[in-house]
């Protein structure tokens, strides 16, 4: 696009203004406080990008300030205009660019936002001319691999893109997510809703469950539904922190079924000397037939017990089921 | 299977390169296929590495050029191992990288850094390296194989690379010099004239799995009866046989298509053509499943039940591993009741071998030295 655009400053009624063509769109519709505050306080003042259409105008870049005025306006009666600029005969394509432009250069583009203008752009231009052309626009590398993975942003609900939007979904939570259907990011977000995790938290989370799903060739609602979750989330009696806990013990005890199973039953041996204040764990992921023992003395007598509790140790079944054979020296 | 031939070929524009018998044959067996052939310099090949490299599907796209030019650092390398899983001290020729076949699993995709399919036509300094280090070697029991950076029959078909190395290893009775493939091709063990050498060194060696994991993951290769059709081949030309079971991976109908598979091993071969078997689970670099998952969307090989294993790649958790290999080893059994093939792991560690091989070599050079004698040697049974 090597047009120089040209623009006239006019005042519009905001009830000339069509709010709902999207067609210029890349910002998603959710609430944003700070924006909200700004211009209750002091208006609009980087004017809306309009071009005439149809006796009115359609909006070109400032879906975010228009909504706002448009519904502060409305509280006083919805008699009020705002400062707009009004722009030529341009294409749909050019205005679109127009839009994408006007904010990649005075600000970070969100992730939901990259989405949305790659979606769009998709209608006027192929993929390679977006990569090689667009990317760099919005401060992206020119790699299809980041196309491919911002546009499939596209398919979050609407409450996921929110809460990306608003930092509260990572986007490498977000990515793993787009691959769920509509019902497993519902689930999802329910979770992501009820637990408080952090952001590390949900990105594990979010890959544990894709994975899950992937190895038992399910969806991610169906690997949810089978853990019960809705129930855990529902329940009064547990705290943010061990809801956490439960689906994610529950997930995890699906994903490596042995290694928990084996781990139980090795927790079980192991709690017969709690008593004696031996904590005995195995090797990592039992890679090795070796164990740690640990304990703490402070008397002779001390010792003494605990050399008891080891000759028991030797004899119990933890060590006949977890160090077989010996290993290379 | 179809054989590879690439889209162009890529020269480097050196003299030794040009003139070399790798260099010669490749254009002779390309001729009249309408294949671009272009002579660059090293600065001009970097560039193109470079541009190839940063396209989304390079490791894709490069296979379609085959560049011909030269191994600036060492051709012998010690296959590597770690301190923790027993390795069987293993050496390899580095003679060309990459690989025309598309396995799911190949960590060559993690692995390289040029895309293109590569192939080191300075043989002149190849040769040198091999009188000097292998001259300086001591008595040392030394296997070598060229099937670890590409397939070592891939581009046989064009470079006759394979039977350059025979006749080079044919006066190093000594040495024991092992091809591992995933094709079927056979016309340079077929048609090979010894220049006074016998055949005792050579191992032919084919990779084995379930025939799902061969039809779904181990794409463009050969079938698993394809490549026993061409082992009974190589068995009647006078040829020791090896087989490497790795990766097992867990599929669906594991046992029964593994058992399928082992029955297949032994309707082509009998017991005393194979000198011995490896058995590998799959294991791989963190990486590796980033790989897998964006080009090979529908494979499900990197879900399972993993753990990090003390190499820091990811491999199944070991009572799965156990099982896995528990199976194999005794369907194989069961069709060699005498033990005459060497069984051994790759890259396990000492309690796998103790749960299932009888004990652990006491070092990676002990379990070198072993699969050395049973195919020099050749005793009814080690």
């Amino acid at each position: 696009m090597n047009k120089i655009i040209n623009y006239e400053y006019r005042r519009i009624p905001l009830k000339d203004i069509d709010l709902s063509d999207d067609r210029c769109r890349i910002s998603h519709k959710c609430v944003y406080a700070a924006l909200e505050k700004s211009i209750g306080a002091s208006g609009i003042i980087n004017p809306v990008i309009l071009y005439p259409y149809d006796g009115g105008y359609k909006i070109i870049s400032g879906f975010k300030r228009a909504d706002i005025a448009a519904a502060i306006d409305a509280l006083s009666g919805g008699q009020g205009s705002i400062g707009c600029l009004i722009a030529g005969d341009n294409s749909a394509a050019e205005r679109l660019l127009i839009n994408i432009c006007e904010n990649a250069s005075i600000r970070e583009l969100n992730p939901i936002e990259i989405s949305a203008a790659l979606k769009k752009l998709s209608e006027f231009y192929d993929k390679p001319a977006i990569v090689e052309n667009y990317l760099p626009l919005i401060n992206m590398q020119k790699s299809e691999y980041i196309f491919n993975k911002y546009l499939s942003l596209d398919r979050l609900t609407a409450d996921l893109k929110t809460a990306v939007v608003r930092g509260r979904l990572p986007v490498a939570a977000a990515f793993i997510l787009a691959d769920f259907s509509g019902a497993g990011q519902t689930a999802f977000a329910s979770i992501l809703n009820e637990t408080r995790m952090g952001a590390n938290l949900i990105v594990e989370t979010a890959r544990l469950l894709f994975e899950t799903a992937m190895q038992y060739n399910k969806t991610a609602e169906r690997i949810l539904s089978d853990i019960n979750y809705e129930a855990v989330i529902t329940n009064k009696d547990l705290t943010t922190n061990q809801k956490t806990e439960t689906i994610r013990g529950a997930l995890n005890r699906l994903k490596r079924p042995m290694y928990e199973s084996c781990l139980e039953r090795f927790s079980g041996l192991a709690s017969a000397f709690t008593a004696d204040k031996i904590s005995i764990n195995p090797f990592a992921y039992f890679e090795k037939d070796e164990i740690t023992i640990k304990f703490n003395i402070n008397s002779a007598a001390g010792l003494e017990k605990k050399i008891k509790a080891l000759n028991r140790l030797k004899e119990s079944k933890l060590i006949s089921e977890f160090l077989k054979e010996a290993g290379r020296e | 299977m179809i054989r590879y031939y690439p889209e162009k070929v890529i020269i480097l524009n050196d003299a030794v390169i040009r003139e070399s018998v790798i260099t010669l044959n490749i254009l002779d067996s390309i001729r009249g296929r309408g294949i671009e052939v272009i002579y660059l310099s090293e600065a001009e090949i970097n560039d193109l590495i470079e541009k190839t490299a940063r396209l989304e599907n390079s490791y894709g796209e490069g296979k379609k050029t085959l560049l011909i030019t030269a191994n600036r650092g060492e051709f012998l390398k010690k296959c590597p191992g770690t301190n923790e899983y027993i390795c069987c001290d293993y050496y390899i020729i580095d003679f060309a990288q990459n690989c025309p076949m598309e396995c799911t699993y190949c960590i060559l995709q993690a692995y390289l850094n040029n895309p293109f399919m590569v192939v080191y036509a300075n043989i002149g300094d190849l040769f040198a390296e091999l009188d000097t280090r292998l001259a300086g070697s001591g008595g040392k029991k030394i296997r070598i194989g060229t099937g670890e950076f590409t397939d070592s029959l891939a581009l046989e078909h064009l470079s006759e690379y394979s039977k350059i190395l025979m006749d080079y290893f044919a006066g190093k009775p000594q040495f024991i010099l092992e091809f591992k493939s995933k094709t079927d091709y056979i016309k340079t063990f077929t048609d090979y004239r010894s220049g006074g050498g016998g055949l005792d060194n050579i191992l032919i060696s084919y990779s084995m799995n379930a025939k799902s994991v061969n039809k779904f993951e181990e794409l463009k290769t050969a079938t698993i009866e394809e490549r026993l059709i061409a082992a009974a081949a190589c068995v009647r030309a006078g040829y020791k046989i090896t087989l490497h079971f790795d990766p097992i991976i867990d599929y669906d109908n594991f046992e029964t298509e593994m058992a399928e598979t082992i029955n297949l091993i032994f309707k082509y071969l009998s017991p005393g053509d194979i000198k011995y078997i490896s058995l590998g689970a799959f294991r791989f670099i963190p990486a590796l499943a980033d790989i897998i998952a964006v080009r090979f969307p529908k494979s499900r090989i990197i879900y399972n039940e993993f753990i990090k294993g003390y190499d820091k790649k990811i491999r199944y958790f070991r009572f799965k591993r156990e099982k896995l290999f528990e199976s194999v080893i005794n369907l194989i059994r069961e069709h060699d009741r005498l033990n005459e093939i060497r069984l051994y792991f790759c890259m396990e560690s000492p309690e796998m071998w103790n749960a299932l091989l009888g004990g652990a070599p006491s070092s990676d050079e002990q379990l070198g030295g072993i699969l050395y004698d049973k195919c020099v040697n050749c005793p009814a049974s080690y």
